[in-house]
């Protein structure tokens, strides 16, 4: 009966534990993994090819449960966002490197230095803005609330007390809490908001409108109530650690909006509406939702 | 601001996940030692009906992943049943999860009794017999209390995991402690401190769990036999 001895082995096993634990994730940001995340073979296909031998590789990542930004067809990573990094690495001479993952993780992933950039209709705002960096805004957004056509909702105003899907972490989130909306229910992935909507779990959702609007056409007993809530902007997140990426970036985003590649994405993945076209040159201080007041 | 008061700020929502979290875990170790135990008796019954249900229980739900368990009740039953119209969309959810856990814990807990009861040895209960028990006695008055001393073991190990267990039920949207700290994390992009909050809070629950088994194996005497 060697209690107290096993007792006082467990602490110091786990008091050692927690020390690894500490000292083993402050030195992980120091170097970020230089690709050794495995790469899924599907998305080696949509890389921008290097242009010269030199060029430099950023590490992108992507949400792709946000179509038409991101999407995951076939195991093939595609949409206006990832079209869109390409040809920005291309005109800026970098080799992009393409990984997934969830929305909430990719701005912890930024801050550790796990990736450079990411993409996902990332909307720009200051709380944000305190942690990455921006590229100047490329798409006009907003939110929109989505619902059965059989639903008495008309707009955000019927949503009060009743359950309301939306995606973790999100703008949408804000604007919820902002208007006393309590009954939130968020989902890892909008998908999974969806289906709750299209099996009566929640009443309405509310999110992006490109998506819903993207839902809706596909699911005809849904439509899009109310019109645009909120005018927000979409920008490219740039990792801390790297700002002299931002510029590189900016310029090539300015390159890809000049080269009319960008039209050619509306017509692509918006059938020519070009209401979320955005000026050169819009910088993201100039458009950040301020969501730092509590 | 420092790490500690970025903790600090977040704790009491952080707790609140936690209670959530807690009644979870106690639902789900009662649920399932229910379920387990009834098909542990299933499984050792005379009856060839009852053993095959309790085998193929224990299978589906030990041979298939619990998250994809708990997403396909949470979210794939209601789109051909009319479940949230049944219960309202407020409860379904927390009915889903609680079923979902006590099922997926409860095949594992299954096999635990099983081996507890297989455990004792036969001549325990040829005596009771000889003595003109009954079957139901001689299980409820030799063999469970015999069997349960020893299965204080791997069940504080199981009843461990079911409370890690829990943190699967934030994908589908329910507010424990794991979701709690996605939720933080999107507002103050503090990774680090508060994932590192949440695991200290489930180390201690589960701290606490195996402490009490501790002093139970101790009352009981366990090692003196």
């Amino acid at each position: 009966m060697n209690m107290n001895h096993k007792s006082y082995l467990t602490l110091l096993a786990t008091g050692t534990l927690v020390a690894f634990a500490l000292t083993g994730c402050t030195s992980k940001s120091a170097n970020p993994p230089a690709g050794d995340q495995s790469k899924k073979p599907a998305e080696a296909g949509n890389q921008a090819k290097p242009s010269d031998t030199n060029a430099s590789t950023i590490h992108v990542a992507a949400d792709t449960t946000f179509p038409p930004f991101e999407s995951e067809v076939g195991g093939k990573v595609q949409g206006f966002d990832i079209d869109m990094i390409n040809a920005i690495a291309k005109h800026a001479n970098l080799t992009v490197d393409m990984k997934t993952m969830q929305f909430t993780g990719l701005i912890p992933a930024l801050q550790s230095g796990q990736v450079d950039v990411a993409v996902a209709g990332i909307t720009v705002k200051k709380s944000r803005m305190a942690a990455v960096n921006f590229s100047d805004a490329y798409y006009k957004s907003g939110l929109s609330v989505i619902t059965k056509t059989t639903s008495s909702v008309k707009s955000i105003d019927d949503l009060k007390g009743k359950l309301v899907g939306t995606k973790k972490g999100t703008s949408s989130v804000d604007l919820l809490k902002s208007k006393g909306i309590t009954d939130i229910k968020q989902f890892d992935n909008i998908d999974a908001a969806y289906s709750a909507l299209a099996s009566g779990g929640v009443e309405a959702v509310l999110f992006d409108n490109p998506v819903n609007l993207n839902y809706a056409n596909t699911n005809k007993d849904t439509h899009v109530v109310g019109g645009l809530l909120t005018g927000e902007y979409y920008g490219i997140a740039i990792s801390k650690n790297k700002p002299e990426l931002q510029k590189k970036i900016n310029d090539g985003l300015k390159a890809f909006q000049d080269s009319g590649e960008y039209k050619q994405l509306f017509d692509k993945y918006f059938g020519g509406d070009t209401a979320g076209m955005v000026q050169q040159g819009t910088t993201p201080e100039s458009v950040a939702l301020d969501d730092t007041k509590k | 601001m420092d790490s500690f008061h970025i903790i600090m700020e977040a704790m009491p929502q952080l707790l609140n996940g936690l209670g959530r979290t807690v009644e979870f875990s106690i639902l789900t170790i009662i649920l399932a030692s229910i379920v387990g135990l009834i098909a542990a008796l299933f499984r050792l019954s005379r009856s060839h009906f009852l053993r095959f249900i309790s085998w193929i229980y224990v299978e589906i739900f030990r041979g298939t992943p619990l998250l994809v368990q708990l997403i396909f009740i949470a979210l794939g039953l209601p789109t051909v049943l009319p479940l949230n119209d049944w219960f309202g969309p407020t409860l379904y959810p927390f009915i889903a999860a609680a079923i979902g856990l006590a099922l997926n814990e409860g095949a594992y807990i299954t096999e635990i009794i099983r081996a507890g009861i297989l455990g004792i040895d036969r001549g325990q209960t040829e005596a009771a017999e000889s003595i003109g028990m009954t079957r139901f006695q001689t299980m409820t008055y030799i063999v469970l209390p015999q069997a349960f001393k020893r299965m204080i073991p791997p069940l504080v190990n199981q009843f461990a995991q079911t409370i890690k267990d829990t943190s699967l039920l934030a994908p589908i949207a329910i507010v424990e402690l794991l979701y709690t700290g996605q939720i933080i994390v999107a507002e103050n992009f503090a990774a680090f401190q508060i994932y590192g909050a949440v695991a200290f809070l489930y180390l201690v629950v589960i701290f606490i769990l195996t402490q009490f088994a501790r002093y139970l194996e101790r009352r009981l005497q366990i090692d003196k036999r």
